[in-house]
């Protein structure tokens, strides 16, 4: 158990780093875009394709950090009302759910992924850089959803033992 | 199963899991992937399912909406809010209604800057909600007027729903922007006639305050220099055609964060703290856009959209009247779901009937945002209204519906000028062209 609570610390921290570098590279590659543009002419080399692939990082672990914080657009209205006791077994149903529609993206991500990195010259256009990596990326993002989902219903599943 | 059965019932399905609990972008992934590989085949839902969600993250127009909500979180924890409460209070202070007056500016100011309803709500509302207490204002008064107040935030430009809309329907994001310009003015300039109209009608429920002095009104305004400046520099670069959305949105990140530091507002822990919630509000209303865009697919292939304008086409009503059916409809549904929600869910469906119909997607954008605004500050879900009841923890939610009231029946007065007179809002995009 403490095992992987401490992995799950890591994970976090690791998401929070990955997350907020990708947020500032975005943020400052664009402002030097600019810059460069309108005050010298020349805009940086490959600029929106380089802010793309940080948009990639930011993203596939910005959902994963907003399930870990439970976050998540959730109606509450009708469920706020019933018992604790049924309430729990709704959040297992939508927890189960979810890990179900997050497998559906790790595999759909990994065909896309594959065919990538199968693909001849399946490349950015500027910089030649490889797709397929990036798109693993997000594989790996949705893995981390599926792992705090796994956790959140684990939690849940202990309580309504408990009880 | 006929497509366009198979869609009410996906339709059906997603209210009924997010009823259950179910967050809604997950809804919109399974049912969007169910009735896609029902209608044509799985594989094909799989491939839906790997390329959109890698389409969107790895697309750099998309990332307007991380760097506007950095920028709120930025001026959010740098304590804009108060100079800018401050602001509008030195000028508006001393009239009947003041403070409340004095809020709607301040949040239609914040608003010029954060993409966020709830953002502005609560920046302005943790600072004007004890003020107004103190002035003795009435409660239903003081904590409507934030949770409206809070509303301008997603009409007037950067609006996170104007981008949403943008990118679902394919309209001109900058055009969105400057069409929300002229109705946020306006908007704003209502609510406030309104309070001072009510104010003066019944002076015991908003008092008014100390006169200040010019040099005070100096004082304040110049607290607020940089955020007003970053506006200009933001929304006019948009306007002239010096930045894109993602460009002007990076350029108002920077300068937030460099004016900040300046004026020693922002904290490191402030700074960090602004970029964690830029990240997980981010996280939130991705996972909602990659569910309504596996969705899209689905609805596209039940032709439900199609359908649906063929039969008004049928029924021969008039154009207006279909409006007004449509902002019926939205501000029913606003009272059950929320707002992002009812925009992914309901875009898909009536804007090939809006555009069928001959009106103009910027218009129509506008009128989206306009009753969304509505449906975050009615009951049952009202969000604003969640919100300011945390913050005023003293009073009773049916106290701050209550005082919701007048200005929802401004909202709906703004909507019904809207289709009668669309210019209104197209006035400054047709500009542009």
């Amino acid at each position: 158990m403490v095992f992987w609570s401490k992995s799950g610390q890591l994970i976090t921290k690791l998401m929070i780093v990955v997350t907020s570098v990708a947020l500032l590279i975005t943020m400052v590659m664009v402002v030097l875009n600019v810059g460069g543009r309108g005050l010298f002419g020349s805009p940086i080399l490959a600029a929106v394709e380089i802010v793309g692939l940080a948009g990639v990082f930011l993203i596939s672990f910005a959902i994963g950090f907003t399930e870990k914080e439970r976050s998540h657009i959730v109606v509450r209205m009708l469920l706020s009302r019933l018992p604790k006791r049924i309430q729990s077994l709704f959040a297992i149903f939508t927890f189960f759910l979810s890990l179900c529609a997050v497998a559906l993206l790790v595999w759909g991500g990994f065909l896309e992924g594959w065919e990538l990195a199968t693909t001849p010259g399946a490349t950015t256009y500027v910089l030649h850089l490889e797709r397929a990596p990036f798109a693993f990326v997000w594989v790996a993002g949705c893995i981390v959803i599926g792992g705090f989902l796994l956790h959140h219903l684990l939690e849940v599943l202990v309580e309504v033992r408990k009880k | 199963m006929n497509p366009i059965i198979t869609g009410i019932i996906g339709i059906g399905v997603i209210l009924l899991l997010m009823a259950c609990g179910l967050p809604i972008g997950i809804a919109m992934i399974l049912v969007g992937f169910a009735g896609f590989a029902y209608l044509v085949n799985v594989t094909a839902a799989l491939n839906i399912i790997g390329t959109v969600p890698y389409g969107i993250i790895s697309n750099y127009d998309w990332l307007v909406l991380p760097l506007f909500l950095f920028v709120a979180s930025i001026f959010f924890f740098a304590g804009l809010g108060r100079s800018l409460f401050r602001l509008a209070h030195n000028f508006f202070g001393r009239l009947p209604g003041g403070l409340a007056m004095a809020t709607i500016g301040a949040c239609a100011i914040f608003a010029a800057i954060s993409a966020s309803s709830i953002a502005t709500a609560v920046t302005i509302g943790t600072i004007a909600i004890p003020e107004m207490k103190r002035y003795k204002y009435e409660d239903a008064l003081a904590t409507a007027c934030i949770a409206a107040g809070g509303t301008l935030g997603i009409l007037i430009p950067p609006s996170g729903i104007f981008i949403i809309y943008g990118i679902i329907t394919e309209t001109s994001i900058v055009k969105l922007f400057v069409a929300g310009i002229i109705p946020g003015i306006i908007l704003s300039l209502m609510f406030i006639c309104m309070i001072y109209i009510r104010a003066r009608l019944n002076p015991t429920m908003a008092p008014p305050g100390l006169r200040t002095s010019l040099r005070e009104k100096l004082v304040a305004t110049g607290e607020c220099a940089e955020a007003i400046l970053l506006i200009a520099v933001v929304l006019g670069g948009l306007i002239i055609g010096w930045f894109t959305p993602t460009e002007a949105a990076a350029i108002g990140a920077f300068g937030a964060i460099v004016t900040s530091l300046i004026r020693r507002r922002l904290s490191w822990q402030g700074f960090k703290d602004a970029i964690l919630d830029a990240v997980r509000n981010t996280g939130m209303i991705f996972l909602c856009l990659i569910g309504a865009l596996i969705l899209n697919g689905f609805i596209a292939v039940s032709t439900i959209p199609m359908e649906l304008a063929s039969l008004v086409t049928s029924f021969g009503l008039p154009p207006p009247l279909v409006m007004g059916l449509i902002v019926v409809v939205y501000l029913i549904l606003g009272c059950f779901i929320d707002t992002m929600s009812m925009i992914l869910l309901t875009i898909p469906v009536f804007f090939p009937l809006v555009k069928g119909l001959g009106y103009d997607p910027i218009w129509f954008g506008v009128i989206v945002v306009l009753v969304t605004e509505m449906a975050m500050i009615t009951p049952p879900v009202g969000m604003n209204v969640w919100v300011i009841s945390g913050i005023a923890k003293n009073v009773p939610m049916e106290v701050i519906f209550k005082g919701i009231v007048p200005f929802v029946l401004v909202e709906i007065a703004f909507v019904i000028l809207l289709i009668v007179f669309p210019r209104i809002a197209l006035f400054l995009p047709e500009l542009l062209k």
